[in-house]
């Protein structure tokens, strides 16, 4: 074939140029570490990294969303177990209390120190995290959830818990609102609570019951009646059903599925009413306890009277015990949960900046290899262009 | 004896004429567009002497240009598709850049305001998570309006290189058509000789008009050419050249195309060019600019229409008092929306993060609840029509279990009472109607008879974060395509198209070289100058000229030995 001079000159120069170019394109890349400069060099790559980063940003943030609730979650924690010590301190006051070797003095400076706890248990619902949230309030969170009025406590929260964002697709609940932890606990045994009525004269005091059998058709309200029979004995009847049966002091009362004990000596006519459980708070449950030990005096119609309602209110804290205890567990729970998701979006986030960095970076080893080869692929160029361009016919004329 | 004299010049004359095309072929060897000549030589009529036919020496048929007319159109149309891809590929590339780069782009911006979202989100009574959020919003549409405006200068680019390459097709244009007419004459002139100089320059020219856009180009008895653009619109027909002209677009002024001027009409023949960088031109604004501003158009529009519309389902407290959120993106211009979104809260405070009801179980004054059963009240669903504002809007609704399903009991803020009955609905929620719209809950577990909830104008739940989690969430919705895409994975799928729309061009362009630089190689395989060749072709025509001139010399030694002859 046939080649003109000029066309001889531009394809060699022209190949030097080609080798300059790629050499240049190869020299980019080593310098920024770079495999994609743009997404033309991998327009899959390319749309993947960015897909790819916005879900490390996303996990990113969701990290620092879980730690934040971790914080939350560690306030109530903290907030919670003072409260379960509390309430375990009232109980023993309250068990200590009802030994009939106090006096209705002594039982008033128990009283004394529940009212001091009292207000502590108000100080600690009201307690408000680092950044002046009150952790009791739901959504309410600027606004003080627990007040004082003359007849007690108030809540004036709401019920709306908050919901974060902890992973991908996990939201989790990172708080208790006031009415879950203080006020809607049940009272009584939780199915139903036990008290002697307003008039009884005997010694009779009722425990706070049980449920042997929750299918049992028990109905309430239920009434346990004392007449003294006309041979002198005592006897009880439930529910006004005329089925008269002796009673034993310390012996199980056992009717429709549940079974309440009763000791003492009840007089004729008293009796004893069991309601179903209806929710009580914490501070009435509280009052409930300093009212009975600032009431009454040392004679044993109030002794009875007192023990029943120590009695009552020790149910109604074991309830309230048991309601912070589950909302312990929660709050661990969920502690846990975050936990979990904390470690998975580590995993997630190594994983994704590894097929990141995977996509993106640049194999050095290969790079440098293929810049070499073409160094030598311009330098064979460059020397061939020269050596070439010397020869030529006129030189020999 | 005059024969023998006559026949060495007639040889001296015509090697002369053959070394002097040689060094013309030497001088052009860099001329573009040179085309290579040589001398044809043939013999001289012969003379009737007694023997029979006597050559007489020899002289110049032709001075032949050697070109292939099939080959310069081969490379013209090679040309035209060369520089049109490479027009594509180089305003593609730049989008390309643009939009994937790590700091212009629009994905990292995309990203930030969905975590300031999400961060607000999970700290809501903080005025400076949701400040953050403003000015993350702001940055976004900010990046909005960048892309926007980089795209409005490619297109303006587009406008200025159109204008200016439609000029030079003009000029081009009436230079062929004055060669041409050059052409006419000097082939009238020499009866036929091609002037082979005029025919060179004439080919560069088409050559260079097809860097511009794709012509026929159809050759005419008369030596001269017609060139035809587009589907048949005569740019130059013989001596006289139609110009073309920018005009401005029917459907955008700022937009320029091209018309085709002729016999005083103007037609727009936009759609009808192709190759030649004009064709670039008009490819990568239709294919490649115009796709990439309408998805940025469309991604705005959604994005803003969206946000808005789970924004409106909020409320805030700005000012002290609970009030509907309102719009947070604005569009001034639908049509241009990437260019016009703006954020339209201007305070932290105006950014609907709560959820306008808060619901619970009825308590008593001491905010205990009064309920026996085991029944829970979901969060309420509050539509984005139901009124708030006006004294006949709900201020406490009451939901009270009765025995055979629910009564609602709704107090309006000016007091007055309404009590209607739920409508269950097929997902398990209650539907209340309310003035404006209406509300839905659920409620779960079994409350007993007589039980109530409660759902409350929200008053002063700034705890409340529920409408910020349905912001962030919008990240993952499949609010693109149908459903198939979240914004993010849709402005990746944009950055991807463009990145294959521009490596294909690449590549394309590539493989355009290599089939332009053969289509070079084929043509100078017969038109190039070789400086070997040429220096082969002077040593045979100055041999052959040295011997001519030789045969004076014999002539002269045998016409003096005639004379010595005859003298004595």
């Amino acid at each position: 074939m046939r080649i003109s001079t000029s066309q001889f000159q531009a394809v060699s120069i022209g190949s030097v140029l080609q080798h300059q170019a790629k050499l240049s394109k190869t020299q980019q890349h080593l310098a920024t570490g770079q495999r994609i400069l743009t997404p033309a060099d991998d327009p899959v790559g390319a749309a993947r990294v960015l897909d790819l980063t916005a879900s490390i940003g996303e996990l990113q943030r969701l990290q620092d969303n879980a730690g934040m609730a971790q914080t939350r979650l560690g306030s109530e924690e903290a907030v919670l177990v003072e409260v379960g010590n509390l309430l375990q301190r009232v109980r023993e006051l309250a068990v200590q209390a009802n030994n009939d070797s106090n006096s209705a003095t002594e039982r008033r400076f128990i009283a004394a120190e529940l009212r001091e706890r009292f207000e502590q248990l108000v100080q600690l619902a009201n307690s408000t995290d680092g950044n002046g949230e009150y952790l009791f309030a739901g959504a309410a969170s600027r606004e003080q959830p627990f007040s004082r009025t003359a007849t007690g406590v108030v809540y004036n929260g709401d019920q709306n818990e908050r919901m974060v964002q902890v992973g991908p697709t996990r939201q989790l609940v990172e708080n208790h609102t006031g009415f879950d932890v203080f006020m809607k606990v049940p009272n009584g045994n939780g199915t139903f609570s036990t008290q002697p009525a307003a008039g009884n004269r005997g010694t009779g005091v009722i425990d706070s019951g049980r449920v042997l059998d929750p299918e049992g058709g028990a109905v309430f309200p239920a009434t346990i009646l004392f007449r003294e029979s006309a041979s002198g004995r005592l006897e009880y009847a439930v529910n006004g059903s005329g089925d008269w049966q002796p009673f034993e002091p310390g012996e199980a009362i056992r009717f429709d599925g549940i079974e309440v004990t009763i000791t003492g000596v009840p007089a004729d006519g008293d009796s004893f009413v069991l309601e179903r459980s209806r929710p009580q708070s914490v501070f009435v449950t509280l009052q409930n306890l300093i009212d009975a030990l600032e009431s009454g005096g040392d004679n044993v119609i109030d002794r009875a009277r007192v023990h029943n309602a120590i009695g009552r209110a020790i149910a109604d804290l074991d309830q309230a015990q048991e309601n912070v205890l589950r909302v312990r567990a929660e709050v661990g729970a969920r502690l846990y949960a975050i936990e979990a998701e904390l470690d998975t979006n580590e995993n997630a986030l190594l994983e994704l900046k590894s097929a990141v960095s995977k996509i993106e970076d640049l194999d050095y080893a290969k790079a440098v290899s293929e810049f070499n080869l073409q160094l030598v692929g311009l330098q064979a160029a460059q020397q061939s262009y020269v050596r070439i361009q010397g020869l030529s016919l006129f030189n020999l004329l | 004896m005059a024969d023998l004299f006559q026949t060495s010049v007639s040889g001296m004359l015509a090697f002369q004429r053959a070394l002097a095309t040689t060094s013309h072929n030497i001088s052009n060897v860099n001329t573009k567009g040179y085309s290579r000549q040589r001398v044809e030589l043939t013999t001289l009529t012969p003379t009737l002497v007694g023997g029979g036919w006597a050559g007489s020496g020899v002289g110049i048929a032709q001075i032949r240009r050697m070109a292939d007319d099939d080959r310069n159109a081969n490379v013209r149309s090679n040309t035209a598709e060369y520089n049109r891809l490479n027009t594509f590929a180089e305003l593609s590339g730049r989008i390309d850049g643009l939009l994937a780069d790590k700091n212009a782009g629009l994905a990292p911006s995309l990203q930030a305001f969905f975590n300031s979202v999400q961060q607000a989100a999970a700290d809501p009574t903080s005025s400076t998570a949701r400040d953050v959020m403003l000015t993350e919003g702001r940055n976004l549409v900010s990046r909005f309006h960048f892309l926007s405006s980089r795209l409005t200068e490619l297109e303006k680019e587009v406008n200025t290189r159109l204008e200016v390459t439609v000029d030079e097709v003009n000029e081009l244009a009436s230079a062929v058509a004055r060669l041409n007419q050059e052409i006419a004459v000097a082939l009238g002139r020499s009866q036929g000789a091609p002037p082979n100089d005029l025919l060179d320059k004439r080919d560069a020219l088409l050559e260079q008009l097809s860097e511009r856009v794709a012509t026929q180009v159809v050759a005419l008895a008369d030596g001269s050419v017609n060139v035809f653009i587009g589907n048949g619109q005569p740019l130059v027909a013989a001596a006289v050249s139609n110009p073309l002209k920018t005009v401005a677009s029917a459907d955008d002024p700022s937009r320029r195309e091209i018309a085709f001027v002729a016999g005083g009409s103007t037609v727009n023949i936009t759609n009808n060019i192709t190759g030649g960088s004009l064709g670039g031109l008009l490819d990568f604004r239709r294919e490649s600019l115009d796709v990439v501003k309408g998805e940025l158009d469309e991604l705005a529009t959604v994005l803003a229409t969206e946000f808005n519309r789970v924004h409106r389902l909020g409320v805030n407290f700005d000012q002290g008092t609970m009030q509907r959120g309102g719009d947070f993106f604005v569009i001034t211009d639908p049509a241009n929306a990437a260019r016009t979104i703006d954020v339209a809260l201007t305070r932290p405070s105006e950014i609907a993060w709560a959820s306008p009801a808060l619901t619970g179980e009825w308590t008593d004054d001491t905010g205990q609840s009064v309920n026996t059963g085991t029944g829970k009240i979901g969060a309420a669903r509050v539509g984005a029509d139901v009124d708030l504002e006006s004294p006949a809007a709900f201020d406490t609704i009451r939901l009270v279990r009765t025995g055979s399903g629910y009564r609602a009991e709704i107090t309006a803020r000016d007091g007055s009472l309404a009590v209607i009955e739920p409508v269950p609905t097929v997902d398990g929620s209650l539907q209340i109607a309310v003035a404006g719209g209406s509300i839905a809950v659920e409620v779960t577990g079994n409350p007993d008879e007589g039980d109530a909830f409660f759902i409350k104008r929200n008053v002063n739940g700034r705890g409340d974060n529920t409408n910020l989690l349905a912001l962030a969430d919008l990240r993952n919705h499949k609010l693109m395509e149908d459903g198939d895409a979240t914004v993010q994975e849709f402005y990746s799928r944009v950055v991807g198209r463009v990145g294959t729309q521009t490596l294909r061009a690449n590549v394309n362009r590539d493989a355009q070289e290599v089939m332009l630089e053969q289509a070079v190689a084929y043509r100078e395989e017969v038109s190039g100058v070789n400086l070997e060749e040429e220096a082969a072709e002077m040593l045979r025509y100055q041999q052959a000229f040295q011997a001519s001139a030789q045969l004076i010399v014999t002539a002269n030694a045998v016409f003096q030995s005639l004379l010595d002859a005859v003298g004595r």
